[in-house]
């Protein structure tokens, strides 16, 4: 059986944590879906997104203590959530899912 | 469950550490002293155990370090066992262990070896053949399986070293080995055959598996440097930057000591002893800070995958 694809919003957060934990990027926010929102990859939707961010705060934090880095990744994954409130709120100027 | 899986290389690693560094301890008790050189120095055979373990001591702490590191290394690589990089690291951290392991079964082959030709003087040239192919031993396979995973490390990150890195390779590995060769023979006719091996046997067992292994060692640095600088992600370069500097350090101190053990023969004549030992633990030294700085790089990664 074919692995089921992951959801879209979760292709855009692992996009953005790549850009902060490169290859290991997938597997982080894989773990963070599974562990605390008790979901698959494939499962996850906009509206898991805002509680996902939380908990990946708390992990990053974990991670390293270089501030400027953790609120720059938090700020870019909050602004994804803003754009994707923003789209679903708004259907009709949404292009495609 | 991986994560528990990933500590017990750690404590299995200082477990069989703790078991080489008394097996060491014992036998340098145990064995028989080497009488020339108490005669030398004019030691009581308590005197002459008390030296031995007066050198064990900073040597069981490189040791330490050098399996810390390693086992760091695989606890790292089993987190990401099954992840593209997984294959590759999984090489790497047991080349690094093959190194770590090499550092007290040479010694402790030595240390045996030496202690058999001290009572036997027959065995003399036995001796320094066998400490000689234990080194090459654990050397070798060390940075065939590194380099196997290093290579595959690259590909996967679709890198080629350049012409300039080529060239540079080529040109470092020349002139390196022409040198060792030259010295190797010229060691053979100035100071009376010190390896004990006929030329062909030298040859084919000694200067060419140390000349491959030490330019798959070369190799492997170089291309875990590559991986480091090319990889993205902020987080995860600083815990490789530490990795890959902990690599290149080990590898090239390594080469650096087996490369001086190998042609200084007869201390004393060229470079005075002092200088000859103060030069072998400088070199240890720097292993030990790649192992160090290659544990710190690892629990940085480990971290990432832990959370």
């Amino acid at each position: 059986m074919a692995k089921p694809e992951p959801s879209q919003i979760y292709s855009q957060v692992v996009k953005v944590t790549h850009v902060y934990l490169g290859p290991a990027a997938d597997r982080f926010i894989a773990r963070q879906v599974q562990n605390h929102l008790h979901k698959s990859p494939e499962e996850l939707t906009y509206a898991d997104l805002a509680n996902l961010v939380d908990w990946i705060q708390v992990a990053v934090s974990l991670i390293t203590e270089d501030k400027e880095i953790i609120e720059e990744y938090i700020a870019q994954l909050r602004k994804l959530a803003q754009l994707t409130l923003h789209s679903n709120s708004h259907p009709a100027s949404h292009g495609t899912e | 469950m991986r994560s528990v899986k990933a500590s017990r290389h750690v404590s299995r690693a200082m477990l069989y550490y703790g078991l080489l560094v008394v097996l060491y301890l014992v036998l340098s008790v145990a064995l028989p002293p080497n009488h020339a050189t108490e005669a030398a120095y004019k030691l009581t055979t308590l005197q002459y155990h008390v030296l031995l373990l007066l050198v064990l001591f900073p040597l069981a702490v490189i040791w330490l370090i050098a399996f810390y590191g390693y086992s760091n290394m695989k606890a790292y690589s089993e987190l990401v066992k099954d992840s593209t990089e997984g294959v590759s690291l999984d090489h790497i951290s047991n080349g690094l262990m093959w190194l770590a392991w090499g550092l007290p079964i040479t010694s402790l082959v030595q240390l045996i070896a030496g202690s058999i030709a001290n009572a036997h003087t027959g065995f003399d040239s036995a001796s320094v053949i066998i400490s000689n192919y234990a080194s090459i031993i654990f050397l070798l396979i060390a940075f065939h399986i590194m380099s196997t995973g290093t290579r595959l490390w690259t590909e996967q990150y679709n890198l080629r070293i350049s012409i300039g890195g080529t060239k540079f390779l080529v040109l470092a590995f020349v002139t390196i080995g022409s040198i060792y060769t030259y010295v190797i023979f010229h060691n053979t006719y100035a100071h009376n055959d010190p390896y004990r091996l006929p030329h062909w046997l030298l040859i084919t067992t000694v200067v060419i598996p140390y000349l491959y292994s030490w330019f798959m060692g070369f190799l492997a640095a170089y291309e875990v440097s590559m991986v480091s600088k090319n990889v993205t992600g902020l987080l995860y370069q600083q815990g490789l930057r530490y990795v890959s500097g902990g690599i290149v350090t080990v590898v090239a101190s390594s080469i650096v000591l087996q490369y001086f053990r190998t042609t200084v023969i007869a201390p004393g004549k060229a470079l005075p002893l002092g200088s000859v030992l103060l030069i072998v633990y400088l070199l240890l030294v720097l292993i030990a800070l790649g192992y160090v700085l290659l544990a710190y790089g690892a629990r940085k990664l480990k971290k990432i995958e832990e959370v």
